[in-house]
């Protein structure tokens, strides 16, 4: 009778185990309605233009992997043959080489992946000399390039200074927060250009920057938030912390003070959402626009441009990058301060108003310059 | 070191300290239950390492079941969600003579990808509940008069009705470890199962009934995380509390007040390390290890002072024998 149990058991654990495991795939499957039924169920009608494999860790974020995933399907609507591959997160890393190597197995010819798996296509790429990478979010020098793969970069610092100067327009408390999931290059640069933002609107105003440490603690970043607006007085909070900022949304609706939320609009995206009343907390959202990157790049590979071996940056100058301007923003941020935000954006995007990038630290000690940067807005 | 000393200063001057003392009652709650859960196993033998997936499964419960009528039956579905866990584990541990450990480390691993499954199933959401489900918080107790106290009010008596529970569920424990037939049953069991087993005393339902009260308090726990400190489920969101809670445990040798004193100096280190953050230059990653190191360190500490408490027991014993 034990033993019996026993093996039941067991099969239960493997079924159970392997469901959690499959969960990954199958709604990889089923989410991408638009892509992966044109790729499974009539390839040869539609994948005339070639076939893309679009490799991201987990959709559903609301913000950066949902916002190229939507790009993917409009490339599946104009005839690419698309399919959306999620590897999971960190702790799956060592499985990232494998679904690659899967997705040119089946015939892929372009990879497009996050700035996470470049280190991985940059190995693979090698081997696969027909294979095209397209790695996005990120700087590379061509000279460590492989020729089949090419870099997307975004202006973050471009958006987030317009999105600051709104920050510093809308505080009270001459106080504004940038908090972060994790300090990385591409985070940097978001909070040199929203610093920079902040203090060309009003030098009086200061910064205080903070890290979670994780992208999926919302609790700390409640927290963090709370804390900040307490002791530091903050009462404008920028989040650039993947799911961790919807911590942040929630402290400032429960103590009153505003949020700026990043890559989608995510005023939208709770607007229509269960919770509603969420959303009136969120003044604007800083918009990087993955998906028309992605649009735009095969565009020009269709039209037969040489993209490959270098990195394309797209600032504001190619609406990558920008802010939701929104009724409710209409309504809540004062004319003169949106046309100052106006004013700048087209500045900005004609080359006559250059924003600081995190990038314009160079030399060894560009951490500690940056350090010393953030440091010199401290309240 | 004068730049240290200048950066400790300045922050200092800017911390509100009612406040900061608050915020770590607040960041300890979900310890103390979880550090209880861990005592209540520990003392019937059992070292319940499934602590972060049960709470992890109450956090999705209480989100879910609160979609059917709101905080209370959240609050409920969590309790029940922990308790079916527990069910679980026991089940197939005690019942199906699988290793206690193994069990555990495939329930937490089995929690992190079935909560999302589920979520997945429910809503069409992998990452959060925050947007395709309602949100609903367990409501702030002010108590009357005590909240008035100045500075212990605001830290102790304006808290989440399941923080006062949490201090409730310590005196609760320690009463039922210490002063009920089935408590006296459950450490016997955890001394020696086979001397008790010789008097009478079913293992097995001891197990089930020890994993059915942590199954409950980690649903508090859970409830906690998805309910009140946040109002949303987001995938993985317990982020080692579980395992925070059980080193609380250990440190205390189960005992649920010193189990419970030593969540809330988890709190405190938790709440030291976020203010230090806003407050201070040093580096994230750094202060992210406040909580952890302070755990390392307060083991050893605790542990050098038991070997030296046994040595002078050793000496007297070897006195008296002379």
């Amino acid at each position: 009778m034990k033993k019996l149990v026993s093996i039941l058991l067991v099969a239960a654990m493997a079924v159970s185990l392997a469901a959690c495991g499959g969960s990954k795939s199958s709604s990889a499957a089923t989410s991408t309605p638009a892509g992966d039924s044109t790729a499974s169920s009539a390839p040869a009608a539609t994948g005339t233009k070639g076939k893309i494999a679009y490799i991201v860790g987990n959709l559903g974020d609301k913000s950066f992997s949902d916002s190229g995933q939507r790009g993917i399907e409009e490339l599946a609507g104009n005839g690419w043959d698309t399919k959306t591959i999620e590897t999971g997160g960190p702790e799956k890393a060592d499985k990232y080489n494998d679904y690659i190597l899967d997705a040119i197995d089946e015939g892929y010819e372009y990879i497009v992946a996050s700035s996470t798996y470049a280190d991985n296509c940059i190995g693979i790429a090698k081997d696969y000399p027909d294979v095209h990478f397209v790695i996005f979010d990120t700087k590379m020098d061509p000279a460590d390039m492989p020729e089949n793969m090419t870099c997307i970069f975004y202006a973050q610092n471009e958006g987030s200074y317009l999105v600051g100067m709104m920050a510093a327009a809308m505080s009270t408390s001459k106080v504004v927060a940038v908090d972060v999931g994790m300090d990385n290059p591409v985070i940097a640069d978001f909070v040199t250009g929203y610093i920079n933002g902040v203090q060309d609107y009003d030098p009086t105003v200061k910064v205080v920057k903070a890290a979670v440490g994780s992208w999926s603690d919302p609790a700390k970043m409640k927290e963090l938030c709370l804390t900040q607006a307490r002791d530091n007085k903050a009462d404008v909070f920028y989040q650039v912390a993947g799911g961790s900022g919807d911590g942040l949304f929630e402290a400032c609706a429960s103590n009153g003070t505003w949020a700026i939320g990043v890559d989608s609009d995510q005023y939208a995206a709770y607007k229509d959402s269960e919770n509603p009343e969420r959303a009136d907390v969120i003044l604007t959202s800083m918009l990087k626009e993955v998906g028309n990157s992605f649009v735009s790049i095969f565009g020009k590979i269709e039209a037969g441009e040489d993209v490959w071996q270098k990195t394309i940056t797209l600032g504001l100058a190619d609406n990558s990058v920008g802010y939701v301007d929104n009724a409710y923003f209409q309504e809540k941020v004062p004319e003169d301060v949106r046309a100052k935000m106006e004013e700048a954006k087209a500045k900005i995007a004609s080359g006559e108003v250059t924003v600081k990038s995190y990038y314009d630290f160079t030399g060894s000690d560009a951490e500690a310059q940056y350090e010393a940067y953030i440091a010199s807005v401290r309240p | 070191m004068c730049f240290f000393k200048k950066a400790m200063r300045t922050a200092i001057m800017n911390i509100n300290w009612i406040e900061f003392f608050a915020t770590a009652v607040r960041l300890a709650t979900p310890l103390v239950f979880a550090a209880l859960a861990a005592a209540i196993n520990s003392k019937a033998g059992m070292f319940n390492m499934g602590i972060e997936g049960m709470m992890l499964c109450s956090a999705l419960g209480a989100v879910i079941f609160a979609q059917m009528g709101g905080v209370w039956v959240g609050l409920l579905g969590a309790v029940l969600v922990g308790l079916l866990s527990g069910m679980i584990i026991s089940f197939a541990s005690l019942t199906g003579k699988t290793d206690l450990y193994l069990t555990c480390i495939a329930f937490n691993l089995a929690a992190t990808g079935g909560t999302v499954f589920i979520m997945y199933l429910l809503t069409g959401e992998k990452s959060t509940t925050s947007g395709a489900m309602r949100a609903y918080e367990i409501p702030q107790v002010s108590i009357p008069f005590l909240k008035d106290i100045p500075f212990i009010g605001r830290v102790l008596f304006q808290q989440s009705l399941l923080t006062y529970l949490a201090a409730f569920a310590v005196f609760a424990v320690w009463f039922l470890l210490k002063k009920t037939r089935i408590g006296l049953r459950l450490r016997s069991v955890g001394e020696n199962p086979k001397a008790a087993e010789s008097v009478g005393i079913s293992v097995t339902k001891i197990g089930y009934i020890a994993f059915a009260i942590s199954g409950i308090l980690c649903g508090f726990a859970g409830a906690f995380m998805s309910m009140s400190w946040v109002t949303f489920f987001m995938k993985n969101m317990v982020n080692g509390r579980g395992y925070i809670g059980l080193s609380a445990m250990n440190m205390a040798s189960a005992n649920p007040v010193g189990a419970a004193l030593a969540s809330l100096f988890f709190g405190f280190s938790d709440a030291a390390a976020t203010t230090l953050k806003t407050q201070s230059k040093f580096p994230t990653e750094f202060l992210e290890m406040i909580p952890y190191v302070a755990t390392i360190l307060s083991i050893v500490v605790i542990n050098l002072i038991r070997i030296v408490k046994l040595r002078r027991v050793e000496k007297g014993s070897a006195v008296t024998a002379k």
